[in-house]
């Protein structure tokens, strides 16, 4: 069990749409915190990535 | 499943002794491993300080071949700035910023155990080259080609286990983004975070953006070394200033990475011992994005004398001096916090003093370095060496201090020695300044960084240094001892520890439960 699943903040992901519960609220804040650390590490990988291809395309000339 | 208002026991049912440490997922264990690392760093690369020191207490060469000074300057920032410094402030982040923000732990816990226990590994591969044929890195922590491409066996190992302190780095801040917010206890919107945690917010982003560059420049120097290519060669059409432009781009900013969280633990002791609340709590903020925004368009001060066009030089100085603006608001919020406040000096606090005090010492130097034709005859001179230990020793290194003394108790229920505090903080505050103060001197008179050997001019000087460091180094025994001893055991902590002090790690007992905030507290 993840320390997510314990650890519900009543803020908006406890909610639906219409301000009633969100049908997995745990699932959804679950859900967010994975995205976020997914869309971090794709960034840093992409800088990673594009600044040697950068580099190579530089030294070509 | 549980939901937010579950509580469930305390105890744990995990296993113990080594195989604990190694599975651990509890972000208070894997604070305190962060922290005993750094510890045990800082006296490896503290050693490698001593060497460098005792060297230089006379001219001529005495203790050392020039090689292998040469592989202690270069291993002696690397160790510090990637093995002390760095995981001291993710020590200190695990411990502190799930309390903080009333969070259980940490978001991703598995992934926080991985970002610790890739760390020894980096620098037994790193530390291992010492005993290669060739020995150590010596071509400085900078890793300049062409001069780090003469590196011999211990070339590969350099450039992996900067890759693997690059990917410890990056795990822990995306770590500790998701968990700022994903894991606020409700009512904790962003601007009634504590400033540890907002500092961290913003080191965190910074080390996302340039640890994949230095991560990048490293791995081009390993194929030019070895598989043909030539992004920094010359003779094959590459660029070796390019490099250092690359470099300094993660450079500058990770200086930044060293101080940010600095101001964030000093932000939360000086308003705890002047009994005030932290003024311009705001602009604090706002002063630290200004900063890390900052850091992003000053890198090539580090190389003015490299040559660049007088566009470049006027933009990189006068952005570089702009940074003294956001700082400054810090100094002066700090200051007028403690006005006229009911001020105490418990070692915490002294360490605070002295960091306001001496890093600012540090930051002035650094604007004089700014100045494009002053640069010009200080680069590469020791008055570079006092600027930078200025700001990263009585700065950063202080600021740890402080913040382990602050909350030791919290973490191990106990109170440390105070007189011992005190005796260690008055030491190290006079004996700092006997070392780094003199290298301005003789580097404004022209002595050169990184030799073995100097002019007859500069002996005074540097026996001073010299001495001032040994008694440094000694000094940070009664650190480790009254670490140690607070750990076995004192006078009991209560569970607010400092009178003056606020926040939601302060509700919960000393030491802290191992498990902590299983219900979320409200935030008014």
């Amino acid at each position: 069990m993840s320390v997510i699943d314990e650890h519900l903040p009543d803020r908006s992901l406890s909610e639906g749409p219409a301000g009633e519960p969100a049908a997995d609220p745990v699932a959804a804040r679950r859900g967010q915190a994975v995205r976020t650390a997914v869309i971090l590490a794709v960034a840093a990988l992409a800088v990673y990535g594009g600044f040697i291809l950068l580099m190579a395309e530089r030294s070509q000339g | 499943m549980s939901t937010a208002t579950t509580t469930h026991g305390h105890e744990d049912h995990g296993p113990t002794g080594i195989r604990r440490w190694l599975t651990t997922t509890n972000h208070k264990d894997i604070g305190t491993m962060y922290l005993v690392f750094s510890l045990l760093m800082f006296f490896v690369g503290g050693a490698m300080a001593m060497v460098i020191r005792a060297e230089l207490f006379q001219p001529g060469l005495q203790l050392v071949d020039p090689g292998f000074f040469n592989q202690m300057t270069t291993m002696h920032a690397l160790v510090m700035i990637f093995g002390a410094v760095m995981p001291a402030f993710v020590g200190l982040a695990n411990w502190m910023v799930p309390l903080m923000v009333g969070a259980p732990d940490m978001a991703l816990p598995r992934l926080n155990n991985w970002s610790f226990w890739i760390l020894p590994f980096a620098f037994t591969l790193l530390l291992s080259t010492l005993f290669l044929p060739g020995g150590a890195p010596a071509g400085g922590w900078t890793m300049y080609p062409p001069l780090v491409l003469q590196t011999g066996n211990a070339f590969p190992f350099l450039i992996f286990s900067v890759h693997l302190m690059g990917i410890s780095s990056i795990m822990g801040a995306i770590n500790i983004i998701v968990t700022i917010m994903n894991m606020r206890a409700p009512g904790m919107t962003l601007l009634k975070m504590p400033l540890f945690v907002w500092t961290w917010l913003i080191t965190a982003y910074l080390l996302i953006l340039v640890m994949p560059v230095l991560a990048g420049a490293v791995t081009m120097l390993l194929t030019d070394k070895y598989f043909g290519t030539s992004f920094f060669l010359a003779a094959g059409g590459g660029d070796p200033v390019m490099f250092q432009h690359i470099f300094w781009f993660f450079g500058h900013p990770e200086v930044y990475i060293m101080i940010l969280p600095a101001f964030g633990i000093i932000s939360e002791i000086i308003p705890t011992f002047s009994r005030k609340p932290l003024f311009g709590y705001s602009s604090m903020v706002y002063a630290t994005a200004s900063i890390a925004f900052l850091s992003f368009i000053v890198w090539a001060h580090h190389m003015f004398t490299v040559g660049m066009p007088l566009a470049g030089q006027l933009f990189f100085m006068f952005a570089t001096m702009l940074i003294a603006v956001p700082t400054g608001v810090k100094v002066f919020n700090w200051v007028a916090t403690m006005w006229k406040g009911a001020m105490t000096f418990e070692t915490p606090m002294l360490f605070a003093l002295a960091f306001v005090f001496l890093f600012t010492i540090g930051g002035f130097s650094g604007l004089m370095l700014a100045i494009v034709p002053a640069d010009v005859q200080y680069h590469d001179s020791y008055f570079v060496v006092a600027h930078f230990h200025y700001v990263l020793v009585p700065g950063a290194v202080f600021a740890i201090m402080a913040g382990v003394y602050y909350w030791l108790p919290k973490w191990t229920g106990y109170m440390y020695d105070e007189k011992m505090g005190k005796l260690h903080f008055w030491i190290s505050a006079i004996s700092v300044n006997l070392t780094f103060f003199p290298m301005h001197f003789v580097g404004l008179a022209g002595m050169p960084r990184r030799i073995p050997d100097y002019a007859t001019q500069f002996a005074d000087f540097n026996m001073i240094a010299s001495v001032g460091a040994f008694v440094f180094g000694v000094s940070q025994l009664l650190f480790a001892w009254n670490i140690y001893k607070c750990a076995r055991g004192g006078k009991k902590a209560t569970a607010q520890v400092w009178e003056g002090a606020q926040g939601l790690e302060w509700t919960v007992p000393s030491p802290a439960p191992h498990h902590t905030f299983d219900t979320p507290p409200v935030v008014k």
